[in-house]
């Protein structure tokens, strides 16, 4: 899946170790849990910086500054609030993925 | 079986979209993941407008940008001049004559309005007369001896003045007198990248001191062009001098 900044923060793994191998899920499934990160993010950092985090985010995903920069500027324990909002969308997520099993 | 797990996940994915794009709606259109594009363009009709010159500029400028606020390395800050030259066809430099400020990329703050001549009082100036004005004058003094001295072009300096930190300069108390004097009312450009808006001005008032957290000074019109005359008031710019010896650039919003 795709890289990114905050990776570590969300474990994908786990729902990896459900779905198995099905690109297709997974994608879908990546693509959902990003969004929701984003709207956290940009909830909790002041709108001033919105553009500067996603232009930086856009141009390099992976870069570690990014999340040293939330962590400087965010409102919230964003380490925290992340972490949170995936363990809650993936549980979601999940449910789907357990129903048709 | 997994058709209909897709479409089930695929309804959870158009919801994750539609709740950022009603969340933050100037931020969406700036989100270019492949589905999640086409999915807030879906939900958001408002995506499909043209970006306007502002917008395309300021997308640039913050593209180019580090992501905290401070000094530019010289690559960034030479990328930058040009854009700004190419976007506003005014010759802007960082290093003018030899000097050159601590930083262009800072934070700026709200001034108040500067006395113009003796005896000048926030009523008789004409907007945004609730910034107050200063007990005192400018580091550079009144703009004029007197009322009836006071030109409209010593009007327009007030109005778009900027405080900067002439004092934290590395040879400001060695080369004080000639330093003092170049810098007076010496022409900048200050442009939000935030929003793309920009504005010339004059160096009008020395300050702010270190521990305010903020690198420049701005007057209450100028501020209010660029936007940052609201919440904090206090904003991210570029400040750069504008070479122009012919003094030929007016001063004021571009």
């Amino acid at each position: 899946m795709t890289k990114r900044f905050y990776d570590n923060l969300i474990f994908f793994e786990e729902i990896v170790a459900v779905v198995g191998n099905k690109k297709d899920i997974l994608k879908i499934i990546d693509d959902t849990l990003h969004t929701h990160i984003l709207d956290e993010i940009l909830s909790h950092l002041p709108k001033h910086y919105h553009g500067t985090f996603l232009t930086h985010f856009q141009n390099n995903p992976t870069d570690i500054n990014l999340l040293e920069f939330l962590k400087k500027e965010a409102r919230e324990d964003i380490e925290k609030v992340i972490a949170m909002r995936a363990k809650r969308v993936k549980k979601e997520l999940l449910t789907e993925v357990k129903k048709n099993k | 079986m997994d058709t209909t797990l897709l479409s089930r996940l695929k309804k959870k994915q158009l919801q994750a979209a539609k709740l950022l794009a009603s969340h933050h709606p100037h931020a969406a259109r700036m989100i270019t993941t492949g589905a999640l594009t086409g999915t807030l363009l879906l939900s958001s009709p408002a995506l499909l407008s043209t970006p306007s010159r502002v917008t395309l500029s300021s997308s640039t400028l913050t593209s180019l940008l580090p992501i905290s606020v401070g000094p530019l390395i010289p690559e960034i800050e030479e990328k930058i001049l040009e854009v700004l030259k190419n976007m506003f066809g005014i010759h802007v430099v960082a290093e003018l004559d030899g000097n050159r400020l601590n930083q262009n990329y800072g934070f700026m703050g709200a001034e108040q309005h500067l006395p113009r001549f003796p005896g000048d009082t926030i009523d008789q100036h004409d907007e945004f007369q609730k910034s107050g004005i200063t007990p005192g004058r400018g580091a550079w003094g009144y703009f004029a001896n007197s009322k009836i001295e006071l030109s409209p072009d010593l009007i327009q300096k007030e109005k778009y003045y900027v405080a900067v930190q002439t004092l934290y300069l590395p040879d400001w108390n060695t080369r004080q007198p000639e330093l003092k004097d170049w810098y007076k009312w010496r022409k900048v450009l200050v442009v939000n990248p935030k929003n793309g808006k920009s504005i010339v001005a004059i160096i009008g008032d020395a300050g702010p001191a270190s521990w305010t957290g903020k690198h420049f000074g701005g007057s209450p019109e100028l501020m209010a062009h660029l936007g940052l005359n609201v919440g904090m008031q206090k904003g991210a710019v570029l400040l750069f001098f504008v070479d122009d010896p012919e003094n030929s650039v007016p001063l004021g919003p571009t």
